[in-house]
C-alpha cells in the first residue's frame, strides 16, 4: 500500500485498533464490538466524503463490515491495521462505483439534497422538471417534493435503492444541464 | 478463530505438498531414461529454473493478493513478466536451433494430470483467505500451479525440441492458465460464508 494511505489512521488509533482485533481473533467478543463500533465511525466519515451520499454511504459501510468479518482472521497481528481495513474498504467502495457506473467524485451534499430557495427560481427548476424522461421526474418528485426516503420510493417504484439514487443523480444532472447551472452551484427548487 | 498463517508458511505448505504429490506420481510415470544427463545440460537447468522461478513467483504473488492490504504492486506483475521470458527463451532457442515438434498428446496429458493436486491445495488456500481481487489472484495460483506441473513433466518427456516444448508444453500451460483462472475466479468470487449484518460478532 502506498504511504499516502496510511495517513488515514494515526499511530496511535492504528495500534488501538490492532489490539483489539488481534483480541478478537482469540475469541474476545468485547474487543470486537469495540473494533466494529470504532470502524464504523471512520469508515463512514470516509466514505461521504469519497461517495457524497450519506445512504449509498451507509450501504457500502454494510458491505465493508461483512467483508471485514469475513476477512478478520486474515488480519496478521503485530501489523498496521490501517492497510487492510482500507484494502477492503477501497475494493468495496470501487464496487460500488463500478456498480452505479458513476464517476468517483466528490458531491457537496446539495447536489443530491438540493436547498429550497426563492419562488422564482423554484418555478423555474419545476419547469426543467417536466422536461426530464418519466422515470427522472417522478422519482424526483417522489424524494423531493413528497418528502419519501429512498429505500420508500424503491418499494413504490420496484427499483433497487442503488436504481433510486442512480436516477435521481442522473435527473440532478440532467436538470443542471438544462439550466445550465454548474455543478459546483447550488442546485434548488 | 486463528489467523491466518503468515506468507513464507503458506507458501512452503503448497511447496511441500505439490512437490509430493509429483515425486509420487513421477514415480509413477517413470522418470525419463536419460534425466541424468540432461540435468548436466546447461540449457536444460535454465529452462528448469525459468518454469521453476515462474512457479514460485506465482505462488508468491497469489497468496500475497489473498489478504487484503499486503498487496506488492511488483510481486503481482512479476508472473506475467517471467512468462513471457521463459517465452522468449524457448522461442529464441526455437530459431536457434529449429526442429520438428513431434507428437506430445501424451506431455498435455501429463501437464494437466500433473496440476490437479497442486491446484486444488492453491485453491483451498485461496478460499480460505480472502482475495479482494478474486481475477488477479486466480491468474497468478493457475500460473503458479501450471508452471510446476509443466516442470515436472520435463523430467518425464524426452523431447527437449523448442517447438515441442512451445507447442505441447507452452501452449498447453497458457491454455490451462486461461481456462483455471475463469473457473478459480469464479470459485474465488463467490462468498466463502454467509455473513448477515446480525452475525457480525464471533459465535
Amino acid at each position: 500500500m502506498e504511504k499516502r494511505k496510511d495517513e488515514r489512521l494515526d499511530r496511535d488509533r492504528d495500534l488501538r485498533l490492532a489490539n483489539l482485533l488481534a483480541a478478537a481473533q482469540s475469541g474476545d467478543r468485547e474487543a470486537y464490538a469495540s473494533f466494529l463500533t470504532e470502524v464504523s465511525a471512520l469508515l463512514r466519515a470516509y466514505l461521504i466524503r469519497r461517495i457524497g451520499n450519506s445512504d449509498a454511504a451507509e450501504d457500502v459501510l454494510q458491505e465493508i463490515l461483512i467483508t471485514v468479518h469475513q476477512a478478520r482472521h486474515t488480519y496478521q497481528p503485530g501489523r498496521p491495521v490501517g492497510p487492510w481495513l482500507f484494502a477492503i474498504a477501497e475494493h468495496r467502495t470501487s464496487d460500488h462505483f463500478r456498480r452505479n457506473r458513476r464517476q468517483e467524485v466528490a458531491l457537496p451534499d446539495d447536489a443530491v439534497e438540493p436547498e429550497p430557495a426563492g419562488d422564482e427560481r423554484s418555478e423555474v427548476v419545476r419547469a426543467a422538471l417536466t422536461r426530464l424522461p418519466e422515470t427522472q421526474r417522478r422519482v424526483i418528485e417522489m424524494l423531493k417534493v413528497e418528502d419519501l426516503s429512498v429505500r420508500e420510493v424503491a418499494e413504490r417504484t420496484g427499483m433497487s435503492e442503488s436504481s433510486v439514487k442512480v436516477t435521481a443523480f442522473r435527473g440532478y444532472e440532467a436538470i443542471r444541464r438544462i439550466l445550465g447551472v454548474k455543478r459546483e452551484s447550488k442546485l434548488t427548487t | 478463530m486463528r489467523p491466518l498463517p503468515g506468507l513464507p508458511l503458506r507458501f512452503l505448505t503448497w511447496l511441500g505438498g505439490s512437490l509430493l504429490f509429483l515425486a509420487a506420481s513421477l514415480w509413477v510415470l517413470g522418470a525419463r531414461a536419460d534425466l541424468p544427463s540432461v540435468l548436466r545440460n546447461p540449457g536444460v537447468l535454465v529452462q528448469l529454473g525459468a518454469f521453476l522461478a515462474l512457479a514460485v513467483v506465482s505462488a508468491f504473488s497469489a497468496l500475497d493478493l489473498s489478504v487484503p492490504g499486503s498487496n506488492r504492486r511488483w510481486l503481482n506483475a512479476l508472473p506475467i513478466l517471467l512468462l513471457a521470458g521463459t517465452a522468449a527463451l524457448l522461442v529464441s532457442e526455437l530459431i536457434a536451433h529449429g526442429s520438428p515438434a513431434g507428437p506430445g498428446i501424451r506431455c498435455v496429458r501429463n501437464l494437466v494430470l500433473l496440476s490437479l493436486v497442486p491446484g486444488a491445495i492453491l485453491l483451498r488456500m485461496l478460499r480460505t483467505a480472502a482475495p479482494l481481487r478474486p481475477s488477479l489472484a486466480a491468474l497468478s495460483a493457475t500460473l503458479a500451479v501450471t508452471a510446476l506441473s509443466t516442470l515436472a513433466t520435463r523430467f518425464v518427456c524426452a523431447n527437449d525440441a523448442p517447438l515441442h516444448l512451445l507447442l505441447w508444453h507452452l501452449l498447453p500451460l497458457v491454455t490451462l492458465v486461461c481456462l483455471g483462472t475463469l473457473y478459480a475466479r469464479v470459485l474465488l468470487g463467490r462468498e466463502s460464508a454467509v455473513v448477515t449484518p446480525g452475525s457480525m460478532y464471533p459465535e
